[in-house]
């Protein structure tokens, strides 16, 4: 695998480099991850086996992505998100691997835009895929 | 079967506290979230909500209204106003075309301004 992207500075604008992959992390949809997404947003906590809920696949696709490009300068704004689901939602328990490649980027009025493409399986099967829209902050 | 028209709504009290909750959740302690004295600095004048937390909610609301029969497929939305911490969010889809099962999908403040905006299609449980 992969593994994160990681760099002694934080990452800029002109470090991304469009049209590759940067980085691929695993997570885990741990018991303990989702009974905290069921406490934050006041749903049961589903038992180990059960399926995900898509929330906490979106949750593990943000910590992926975190964890994926570090350091990071303070205040990224995340502008906009699409996401596809793929298939029966994984189990509370899988591990899913993420992939990240940078799929655009644009300066726009002192702005810098980034568009990172997301890729997450449980083995070799897809079960999310989407676009990171991001105001990168230096 | 057809889709339900509506999917929500779903609220959710935000505070630091759940901010710090959701960091945990996502390893994102953005302090444009979770530092106060930061974000007052920022742009945006106070700490808000990571946008996912609000998207997650409509997600939730959607997954609650559609199982068993259908399930969320396709979710493309803008963050298009932050959500000050400390603020009501509310999230829900308003369907808008019965024939592909495509909602309007939102997420908004007390006050109507909404904060997230887009579209979420839904498909026959797989």
């Amino acid at each position: 695998m992969m593994g994160p992207a990681l760099k002694e500075t934080p990452w800029t604008f002109a470090d991304f480099p469009v049209g590759e992959t940067m980085a691929e992390v695993e997570i885990a949809l741990t018991p303990e991850k989702a009974a905290l997404w069921a406490s934050i947003s006041g749903a049961e906590t589903p038992a180990a086996g059960a399926p995900a809920p898509r929330a906490l696949m979106v949750a593990a696709m943000m910590e992926t992505y975190i964890r994926a490009l570090q350091p990071r300068p303070p205040g990224n704004v995340h502008a906009g998100q699409t996401l596809s689901f793929h298939g029966p939602a994984p189990a509370v328990g899988a591990t899913l691997t993420a992939r990240f490649a940078c799929r655009a980027k644009e300066e726009k009025k002192g702005r810098f835009w980034i568009t990172l493409g997301v890729e997450m399986f449980e083995g070799t099967r897809p079960a999310l895929s989407g676009e990171i829209l991001s105001i990168w902050a230096a | 079967m057809t889709y339900p028209e509506t999917l929500g709504p779903l609220a959710l009290v935000s505070s630091h506290a759940t901010a710090m909750a959701y960091g945990e959740l996502t390893a994102d302690f953005n302090p444009i979230h979770c530092d106060p004295d930061f974000a007052a600095k920022s742009p945006f004048g106070r700490a808000i909500c990571h946008g996912t937390m609000g998207l997650n909610l409509a997600i939730e609301a959607a997954e609650r209204a559609l199982a068993p029969a259908y399930a969320v497929r396709d979710v493309k939305i803008r963050f298009s106003r932050p959500a000050p911490v400390g603020e009501t969010l509310t999230a829900g889809a308003t369907l808008t075309d019965a024939a592909t099962g495509t909602y309007a999908l939102w997420v908004e403040l007390p006050d109507g301004t909404r904060t997230t905006e887009g579209t979420l299609t839904a498909e026959p449980a797989p």
